[in-house]
């Protein structure tokens, strides 16, 4: 298969898992409802198969095109046992002006994902490589542990999710190809757009959500970050959906919010190794927010799936930067806050989406929602001033992108405060609490 | 529904058809496209790495002699990404293969 189709392959399976899983809880729905889920099918598929791969890979089975078909089959045969009843909210037509516009936006970032080779040599020196030596030779320790021998990979401690995801892109072309890793991300943002929109349906009114999803597609870092074949953007897509659904599982308490919550984080944890303390950072301010048994649980059942790998890293003494941290040197923090708050405020990167959000979430007077993404920011911040490399060189390399989970997550928590804001200015109306607090 | 509402959608599209570099629409839609190869930080042509058909787990060494420590990072990334049926090895000894980089070209150099 050339590009197009082998991309385009292996994210109809991804797809297919997930609507398996959808599957009983969509059956008495209509079609346009039933597409209407995509980009939440296409995300659980994508993290289900990727993890399962992974997993595998961990327990010494190749990376290959023939074991994700079987981890696929498997997950969709499991998946179909379950039903979910589905939040019903009405909302009123859309404003199909504004969600035109970002899905031609979203169709010329997928095009370009497709047209455009990763700018970040990261993308092609480390993380593609690494999921080709576990297609040939799988999680070989002598090129996954530092050795005298061999040459290993950089950055060893890292999770293996998106190397495999991206190697099963190649595999399904036929041959090395790196807009392959462009063309997957492109598809996942796309998805997330579709899953945002979906998730948050019927919660927030048509125009503020097409505005709010709007002002995310016109970020120009959004689509450098798609066609750099970043791992950071992947790990923000599944921060922010973890985060989304978590926030809304809090206003409905129905269960597929609580899942796909904690399933994104789940899949989170396998693809940087900061989702950790993201993804633990993020569930104690959850479980502080809403004081609940069944968060404390699916957020435990999530972190466990980070065992695993750890349990590897740690069997084969694989080095680590989280290994060796100095809290000694307060002169770091500084220049942190103000390279990392640089990029967030900066408005030819991200435009006003965090400044509008801290904004109406004061006007609001709903300051706790500034909890979740200051989580993410606390955790940002310490890892830098703990490291141990010249810290202008580590800001200079890696801020504009290890800031993207708390801009999606930011991004996604926008049209719930604006929709708060616009409530509070409206007479009482009968369906005035549409939009609470967590 | 009026078909006027998706005029602005349709105008998006049609201006990512308009080839500059100052068009934003345009260069979302990868400007002029890239190929499959990677943009290398050197001159760096892979095409012998792609055509090489060496046995599995062959091991292999790569050599840039004199050559910046840029160009020798982007020479083992492309050997970890177009070799990786083999192995790549530090010692110079063990290497069935020495893959090397000059002036940009690479040429394959058997043990010995």
């Amino acid at each position: 298969m050339t590009l197009v189709p082998g991309v385009a392959a292996v994210n109809l399976v991804f797809a297919g898992v997930g609507y398996a899983f959808l599957a009983r809880s969509l059956r008495a729905r209509s079609w346009a409802e039933r597409v209407s889920w995509a980009g939440v099918a296409l995300l659980i598929g994508a993290g289900t198969v990727g993890t399962l791969v992974f997993l595998a890979a961990i327990a010494g089975v190749r990376s290959t095109l023939a074991v994700a078909a079987a981890c696929a089959v498997a997950a969709a045969a499991a998946g179909s046992f379950l039903r979910f009843d589905l939040p019903q909210r009405r909302a009123r037509p859309s404003n199909s002006l504004l969600l035109g516009v970002v899905g031609a936006i979203c169709v010329l970032g997928l095009v370009g994902g497709f047209r455009s080779a990763p700018w970040l040599d990261d993308a092609w020196g480390i993380w593609l490589p690494k999921g080709l030596a576990l297609w040939h030779h799988g999680l070989d320790e002598r090129l996954f542990v530092p050795n005298g021998e061999y040459v290993a990979f950089g950055v060893p401690d890292y999770p293996l999710w998106w190397s495999i995801v991206t190697s099963l892109d190649v595999q399904a072309v036929g041959d090395v190809d790196v807009r392959a890793m462009d063309a997957q991300v492109a598809l996942l943002t796309v998805a997330f757009f579709g899953a945002v929109l979906r998730l948050l349906w019927g919660f927030v009114r048509p125009e503020v959500l097409a505005a709010s999803l709007l002002l995310l597609a016109c970020c120009p870092e959004l689509w450098r970050h798609v066609q750099g074949g970043i791992a950071d953007l992947p790990l923000a897509i599944y921060v922010a959906l973890s985060v989304l659904a978590t926030v809304l599982w809090m206003r409905t308490r129905a269960p597929l919010h609580l899942v796909v919550g904690a399933f994104s984080a789940a899949v989170a944890l396998q693809i940087k190794t900061e989702g950790l303390p993201e993804i633990a950072a993020l569930a104690l301010v959850g479980i502080a927010l809403c004081r609940d048994r069944r968060l404390l649980f699916a957020s435990l059942a999530a972190l466990a799936t980070a065992v695993p790998w750890l349990v590897w890293r740690a069997v084969h003494d694989v080095p680590s930067r989280t290994g060796d941290v100095d809290f000694g040197r307060l002169d770091r923090i500084p220049p942190t806050l103000g390279s990392v708050f640089g990029h967030l405020l900066d408005p030819t990167e991200w435009l006003v989406i965090v400044p509008l959000f801290v904004v109406l979430a004061l006007l609001a007077r709903r300051p706790r929602q500034l909890f979740l993404p200051g989580a993410l920011v606390l955790v940002v911040v310490v890892a830098y001033w703990v490291d141990r490399d010249a810290i202008r060189y580590v800001l200079d390399t890696s801020a504009y992108r290890v800031i993207d989970p708390i801009v999606l997550t930011t991004a996604v928590l926008l049209p719930l405060v604006a929709e708060t804001f616009l409530q509070q200015r409206e007479p009482l109306r009968e369906d005035r609490r549409l939009v609470g607090e967590p | 529904m009026s078909a006027a509402r998706w005029l602005p959608a349709a105008a998006v599209l049609a201006l990512a058809l308009v080839p500059s570099s100052a068009n934003p629409f345009y260069r979302l839609a990868g400007s002029d496209g890239d190929g499959r190869e990677p943009t290398f930080d050197v001159p760096l042509d892979p095409a012998p790495l792609r055509a090489a058909r060496f046995p599995d787990d062959l091991p292999y060494i790569t050599e840039a002699p004199g050559a910046s420590p840029l160009a020798q990072g982007n020479l083992k990334a492309a050997g970890q990404l177009y070799l990786a049926r083999q192995l790549p090895v530090q010692d110079r000894r063990r290497a069935e293969v020495r893959v090397q980089y000059r002036d940009g070209r690479i040429v394959f150099a058997e043990h010995g």
